[in-house]
């Protein structure tokens, strides 16, 4: 599942070598396009040439749709894709002066590099003054900070700010692009003869063909789910309080402990370490995870768990000191909807005082008590199988079991 | 090349670019990259103490990023495109009713505007802008909008840079 590298599939060291291969084929296309034309490019502000807008719209739009493609079939992680955070103000101001740059320089970043390298001189004077630019702005960064960091909303979704799904604005996007290429091929021609910089013609057949494909992948975007958390809901606070005043929610630890002896029976058992990482190296169960509450809530987190909910058969077990940082998690993950989640009855200290400290003479000795009886024997079994763990987890320092890593995506122009 | 079918090669550049390495593609970022590492060859002081310099100064050194690569590769590549289609040549690209002189100042204010705005604006027309908008990201459809639409309220007045 992608992306690659983030996810430790493809090593890091490859990342440069990616790099340079998708720069090469983005400063291909772009000089292939006629990006590397001042003239071609500002045309889109004067109606005599569009290839910027027809470019830029379509790929986005390409690489939008293919996301949402990608989600869904599960090839790709989009919590994990790199969004660049809303500032709003900065990004206002900053995109002003970008535009006042575009039409006074004739280029942008990008397609100045991929006309430099052809030899066109304004491109490589525009390049010598990106470069003084940022220097002015680092050196003024100063009193510029304040502004820099201000009206921060986060790495916000258009579509979220909307209340619409992804592929419903995606089909959106497609619609206004779609119509932007239709008014604005009218205008070209009526101008493209008079300010020429030779501008392709369009062949009637293929473009009907291309708009009619892009439409059905956009209604198809559209239409399907977005990922597995669309379809949860959350639940009432009646609903909740009830599910909190029932016990079944509570494993009890014996379930835990024939879990944890016979692993290969009970594969489909999760346990969940909801206590802070320092409390997890000093002692936790075999084979759990560790999640601290405070990283419940992260799309990341909520992802690995959820997706796992997926299967049916999983029980998926909380635990912490005592039920209540385990409650809590429960809680978290009750209070939108799941209900396959479930907490170790009186947590670590439960199961430590009635497994590992077993007391040989609580046994019950009226046959009458068959339960307890069945009881006592599977917690001496446990107990005895326990017996050596319990030094051997307590005295080794770091934990084999599983630690979640975060992975950090960073990104940027 | 066909506008919309280079828009489609290089949207599926762009998945690309999502799909290895989770982020996608950027080309002002590289250019900081630069300032960056001659501020600190030249005044290694100086660069540690600014708050801006010092968050790029990173380990291996600040050529040494993602960003830099994939321009070395966007350099390389138009290279080999103008090659193969024959566009090879040193020239001064001018609206026709300007002078040289005219065009060159204009090319380097054009120039710190945008190095000015990428940073303001957290990146470019395709960090910003093109990814942004690809992850439908709030900031990526502002910074489009502010940049094209600042473009054409002030096309009318520097029309005769082009025109």
């Amino acid at each position: 599942m992608g992306p690659l590298v983030p996810f430790g599939i493809i090593g890091s060291e490859f990342n440069f070598i990616i790099a340079l291969v998708l720069g090469f084929f983005f400063g291909y296309i772009l000089e292939n396009a006629g990006f590397s034309s001042s003239r071609k490019l500002v045309g889109v502000f004067y109606g005599y040439d569009f290839v910027v807008l027809k470019v830029f719209f379509t790929a986005a739009i390409t690489a939008m749709v293919g996301l949402i493609f990608f989600g869904y079939f599960g090839w790709i992680d989009l919590s994990v894709v790199y969004v660049n955070p809303l500032y709003l103000w900065p990004a206002i101001v900053g995109g002003a002066i970008m535009g006042v740059g575009f039409i006074l320089g004739g280029f942008c970043p990008g397609t100045s590099m991929a006309a430099a390298s052809i030899g066109r001189l304004d491109a490589m004077i525009f390049l010598v003054g990106i470069l003084l630019g940022v220097f002015i702005f680092g050196e003024n960064f100063g009193w510029l900070e304040n502004f820099y960091t201000s009206s921060n909303y986060g790495s916000v979704k258009v579509f979220e700010s909307l209340g619409i799904s992804r592929g419903a604005f995606a089909l959106l996007i497609i619609v206004i692009a779609l119509v932007a290429f239709y008014i604005t091929s009218g205008i070209q021609n009526k101008l493209s003869a008079k300010y020429a910089t030779g501008v392709t013609p369009n062949n009637k057949a293929k473009i009907g063909i291309a708009v009619t494909a892009i439409l059905i992948l956009g209604v198809i975007a559209a239409v399907i789910p977005e990922n597995k958390k669309a379809a949860f809901y959350e639940i009432s606070s009646e609903e909740l309080h009830e599910a909190m005043n029932d016990d079944s929610r509570y494993a009890g630890i014996d379930k835990v402990a024939f879990h944890l002896i016979n692993p290969v029976q009970s594969t489909n058992v999760e346990l969940i370490d909801v206590r802070s990482q320092d409390e997890f190296n000093k002692f936790s169960l075999p084979g759990a995870i560790n999640i601290p509450l405070a990283d419940l809530s992260s799309e990341r987190v909520m992802d690995l768990l959820l997706e796992k909910s997926d299967d049916k058969k999983d029980l998926k077990i909380f635990y912490s000191n005592n039920n209540v940082l385990a409650d809590k998690a429960w809680m978290h993950f009750r209070r939108l909807g799941h209900n396959d989640f479930y907490v170790m009855k009186g947590g670590l200290n439960h199961f430590v005082e009635s497994i590992f400290h077993y007391d040989e003479n609580q046994k019950p000795t009226n046959p009458i008590y068959q339960q307890a009886i069945f009881d006592y024997r599977f917690k001496k079994r446990a107990s005895e199988y326990f017996q050596g763990m319990e030094r051997e987890v307590k005295t080794s320092k770091g934990s084999s079991a599983p630690v979640i890593q975060n992975v950090e995506v960073s990104g940027g122009c | 090349m066909n506008p919309y079918l280079a828009g489609f090669f290089l949207g599926l550049v762009l998945l690309g670019s999502f799909y290895l390495s989770g982020r996608g593609l950027g080309s002002s970022g590289a250019l900081k990259s630069v300032v960056v590492s001659v501020i600190n060859s030249v005044s290694p002081d100086h660069a540690e103490s600014s708050a801006f310099y010092s968050q790029y100064l990173g380990n291996g050194g600040p050529l040494k990023t993602w960003l830099v690569f994939l321009a070395v590769g966007v350099i390389i590549g138009a290279f080999f495109s103008g090659t193969v289609g024959n566009r090879l040549k040193f020239h001064l690209e001018k609206g026709p009713n300007i002078s040289s002189q005219t065009r060159i100042l204009a090319a380097l204010g054009g120039g710190v505007l945008f190095g000015v705005g990428a940073q303001l604006g957290r990146g470019c027309t395709s960090g910003a802008a093109l990814s942004g908008m690809s992850v439908l990201s709030t900031a990526g459809f502002v910074t489009m909008l502010a940049i094209f639409g600042t473009g054409f309220i002030v096309a009318y007045f520097m029309r005769k840079l082009w025109l």
